[in-house]
Parts: structure tokens; C-alpha cells; sequence
């Protein structure tokens, strides 16, 4: 097979995250409601809970913090909640599902890779409005901002590797036709491990391993700390070489399945 | 009449059955899906509760046996009317309600039974047994007791339809009634927690224009002994206020209803 240009590889891949904006820019008001309400509501459950527990019950400290720190997380952890996310594993087993992916593979560009892309697309405008109401609120909140670039590109690899792991749940779809569950159950749990619904450092000790051996913290908790100036420079780097390791390891997991599981997939239509 | 109506709701049921079972794998998936949804509640309870004992009167015992009654209040819902109002605005938008108004049963009891979701079956007695493991020492005394749950389980039934009902008949007056069923589940984050965990507005709140609180809270204070006497009257109250919007709404989006099918 004739290897393709280096340029061409950049340019689709460029093609792929702008198609990704347009779609997200095309319904705009979609879009901001959508951030919006989906950043907010478990914000506002967060603060209601805080707000119970210590003007309500009169608590002082609550797993070692205060009311004013745990409102810092709570605020601060919207900004990355919104980056984590992604759904479009789900355009794959979709794609599976409906035999829509037979056109993708036509293509000269592989089908996991194109929706990731077009994806980040998306998530790249995400990442930016956040980015600039955090340098706002870093300006107001006298914090670093280096700290909040760091926490930000924390918050991106979380996303590519929230995104591999769920490509490979999506390959199920092959064996199981429909395979939507498996993705629920994963989002589900990411809601909990990710420090998105309560700082992680609120885990019994016990319990710390749970969500210390997965690379979920890596998506909310981790960037929140680090904009927060509760990790230093090492401990960031730390994390990140972690989170590195997860990525590759899951990119070459992925690799694997992919060209396994492709094998079981018919594509029927006219 | 209502032995006309079973029959239709077996059929419904029966083909439903097939229907759920071509994805078998994906059903059984689900099923543990749904089941991971409670264990993550509790979950938050428990993180929650290892590092306080009380919140505003509620115990960690208290919440996981509210948990319970919410649980299998909601497996009720989502079993028998979830997937039937997701689909409604459809219904509506592309005119397929034209179909079920011309059959000999109830355009309404169609429209929200259409579409049964069995994979919450295991919800449901994971549910109950959340009440009997945890009720004794939340203060359920079992028994007799027991009919009080069903009744709750009824009334949080009958709530959580007459409020989604409301949330989707909007899709007579909206090009697209999805942001309507988007904005009840974003509200519905309030329903899973205890109402001693919020504000006294948003208590308010939920025990009269969003009464969430008929499906957990005062469920758990009714059996508990715990809930005054006027708040019964203030359930039926709500329901019957609720129930006669939804009529009202029905009535006045079938006049406005124009179908787009040949």
C-alpha cells in the first residue's frame, strides 16, 4: 500500500476537529445550554450538599476541609467536568450497530480515529471557554495561571484517554450488536471516580485505592488540585506520566480489539 | 372495559418481551447497568457518611433506606412508562399520534405504555431488599408496614408519570420536545437525595411544584412514622392539581395537533 503523505495525515486530522466545531457552532444555543446545564446541575447539587452539611449541621470540617475548600473544588471542578466528557464512543457502536460503519471503512482514514478527532473538535471549543472564564476567575481568585494551563492539559489527556477506553468497550458492539449498556455502565462509574460528583480526597482511606488504580481521577480530581495549587510541578508530572502510560497502554489495547473483533462484523445493506 | 384494556397491555407486554430479548446480551447488560446505578448511590452515601454521622436529622441508615424506597418507586417508572415518554415528542413530530387516535382505546394509555423496559425488573427487588435490610434501623417496622410501601410505591408511580407527562405534552407547541424531557432529568438529580439535605426553599420546592420528594422523602417519613398528617393531604392535593394540568395541557395540544402523515 502506497504510504500516504505526512501532509495529508495533518490535514485530515485538522479537516476532522474543524467539521467537529462547525457541528458543535452549527446549534449554538444547543450548545450552551447543553454546557450549561450539564456543568451546573451537579455543581448545584455539590453546593447544596455543602451548604447542608455545614451551615445546616453546623460542621466545621468534612474529611479534613472546610466549607470555603470544598466550594473551591466544587467551582474550580466545572471547569474541567466539561472536558472530560465526550460521548462519541457512542457514535461507534452506533456505527456498529446500524452497519454504517462499512462506509467508514471504504474510507482511507480508520473510523475510531476520525470520530475521536472530530470529537476533540468539539471539546477544543469546550476547553477554550473554560480555559478563559478560568484565567477570569484565576485573575479574581489570586491563583496561577500556569497552574490552570497545566490543570488544562491534564483535563485533555484525561479526554483522549476517557475516549480510548471507551472505543475499546464500544468493539462489545461487534459481539453483541447493541452494546449501549456497557457504555452507561462506564460513564456511571467515571461520575463517581473522577471527582466529579465529590472531591476524591473524601474517600475513606480505605477506599482510596479504588480510585487511585484507575486513570479516572485524571479527568476532574487531578486537574482541580492542580489549578487549585494543591499538587506541585512534580506531582503533576507524576500524574501526567501516569496518565501517559494508561494512554498508551490503552491506544495498543485498542489496536488489539479493534482488529480482533472486526472480524465478527457483517455489514448488510443495500 | 378494564378487561379490554389488560388485553391490550399483554400484548404490549408480550411484544415488548421480543422485542427487549433480540439484544439479549445488551438487555442483560443493561439490567447490571441499572444495577450499578444504585450501588453508585449508595456508594456516595457511604463516602459521604464515613466521615459524618448525621445530616439535618438524616442518618446513614436513613438515606440507604431511602435509597431503597426511591429505587423501587422509580423501577416501576422506568419499567413500565421510561422508554414510552422519551419517545412521545416523536409521536408527536412526525405525526404518528395520528395512528393511536384512531384506535379503540385511549390515545394516552397507548402514547405511554408503548415501549416497556424489563432490564429494571432486578432494580426493583434490589430495591425491596434495600428496605428490608436497612428498615428495621430506620425505624420500619415490616409487617403490615409493607402495605404502606406499596401505597408509596404507587403514589411515586402515579407522581413521576403525571410530572413527565407534563414535562413531554409540550411537544404539541415545540418544533422539538426533547429539551423539555433534557430539563426533567437535569431537575431530577433532586429527587435521589433525602429533603433534609437541601434548603428549606428547595423543600418547599419538591413537595409542591416538583414533587419529587412523593418518591423517596416523605415515603420514608410515612412509614417511619415520622410524617404529619397534613402532608397526606398535601400529596393528594399536588397529584390532583397535577393530574388536571395534564388534562388540560392533553386537551388543548390535541386542538393545536396538526399530523404530518399521509
Amino acid at each position: 500500500m502506497k504510504t500516504l503523505p505526512m501532509q495529508w495525515m495533518l490535514e485530515w486530522r485538522l479537516a476532522a476537529i474543524r467539521n467537529g466545531m462547525k457541528d458543535a457552532l452549527a446549534y449554538r444555543w444547543d450548545f450552551l445550554i447543553d454546557f450549561f446545564t450539564q456543568a451546573f446541575v451537579p455543581v448545584g447539587m455539590q453546593l447544596i450538599l455543602w451548604h447542608a452539611i455545614f451551615s445546616q449541621n453546623g460542621t466545621q470540617l468534612f474529611a479534613g476541609m472546610r466549607h470555603t475548600d470544598l466550594l473551591a473544588y466544587t467551582w474550580t471542578s466545572i471547569l474541567f467536568s466539561q472536558v472530560r466528557g465526550g460521548n462519541y464512543d457512542f457514535t461507534l457502536i452506533e456505527m456498529i450497530r446500524t452497519g454504517s460503519l462499512s462506509q467508514s471503512l471504504l474510507k482511507p482514514v480508520g473510523p475510531v480515529e476520525f470520530i475521536f478527532w472530530r470529537g476533540f473538535g468539539e471539546k477544543i471549543l469546550t476547553a477554550a471557554f473554560c480555559l478563559i472564564v478560568g484565567i477570569i476567575a484565576t485573575y479574581f481568585a489570586d491563583r496561577s495561571l500556569v497552574n490552570l494551563f497545566l490543570a488544562m492539559m491534564m483535563a485533555i489527556l484525561g479526554n483522549i484517554i476517557h475516549y480510548l477506553f471507551g472505543a475499546i468497550l464500544a468493539a462489545v458492539a461487534f459481539h453483541w450488536e447493541n452494546a449501549f449498556a456497557i457504555l452507561l455502565m462506564k460513564n456511571m462509574v467515571v461520575s463517581l471516580l473522577s471527582g466529579e460528583a465529590v472531591p476524591l480526597t473524601v474517600f475513606p482511606v480505605k477506599y482510596a485505592w479504588i480510585w487511585e488504580s484507575t486513570p479516572f481521577y485524571l479527568y476532574v480530581f487531578g486537574p482541580t488540585q492542580m489549578a487549585l495549587g494543591k499538587w506541585s510541578m512534580q506531582t503533576w508530572a507524576h500524574h501526567m506520566t501516569i496518565g501517559m502510560v494508561w494512554c498508551m497502554a490503552f491506544a495498543v489495547l485498542l489496536q488489539v480489539v479493534w482488529k480482533k473483533s472486526i472480524r465478527q462484523y457483517q455489514g448488510i445493506g443495500g | 372495559m378494564i378487561a379490554h384494556y389488560w388485553d391490550v397491555f399483554k400484548t404490549i407486554f408480550k411484544n415488548n418481551f421480543v422485542k427487549e430479548f433480540i439484544y439479549r446480551m445488551n438487555a442483560i447488560a443493561m439490567t447490571f447497568s441499572d444495577l450499578i446505578w444504585v450501588i453508585i448511590e449508595l456508594a456516595f452515601f457511604e463516602v459521604i457518611y464515613s466521615n459524618i454521622s448525621n445530616i439535618n436529622g438524616w442518618s446513614r441508615v436513613d438515606c440507604f433506606f431511602f435509597i431503597g424506597i426511591f429505587v423501587a418507586s422509580d423501577s416501576l417508572f422506568t419499567m413500565f412508562f421510561q422508554r414510552s415518554f422519551w419517545e412521545f415528542p416523536m409521536l408527536v413530530n412526525r405525526g404518528d399520534l395520528d395512528v393511536l387516535l384512531t384506535k379503540p382505546v385511549s390515545a394516552v394509555f397507548l402514547a405511554t405504555v408503548k415501549s416497556i423496559n424489563f432490564t429494571q425488573s432486578l432494580n426493583l427487588l434490589l430495591g425491596i431488599w434495600i428496605i428490608q435490610h436497612y428498615g428495621p434501623k430506620a425505624g420500619f417496622e415490616g409487617g403490615i408496614a409493607w402495605l404502606a410501601v406499596i401505597f408509596w410505591m404507587i403514589v411515586g408511580l402515579a407522581t413521576q408519570f403525571l410530572m413527565r407527562f407534563v414535562s413531554v405534552v409540550w411537544a404539541f407547541w415545540l418544533e422539538r420536545g426533547f429539551t423539555t424531557s433534557a430539563l426533567y432529568y437535569q431537575l431530577y438529580a433532586l429527587a435521589n437525595k433525602p429533603s433534609g439535605l437541601y434548603p428549606t426553599a428547595i423543600r418547599f420546592l419538591i413537595k409542591t411544584a416538583l414533587p419529587f420528594a412523593f418518591m423517596g422523602t416523605m415515603p420514608v417519613l410515612s412509614v417511619t412514622g415520622r410524617l404529619p398528617l397534613s402532608d397526606y393531604f398535601l400529596v393528594a392535593g399536588v397529584l390532583l392539581a397535577y393530574a388536571w394540568i395534564a388534562r388540560i395541557l392533553w386537551k388543548r395540544g390535541l386542538n393545536r395537533y396538526q399530523s404530518a402523515s399521509s
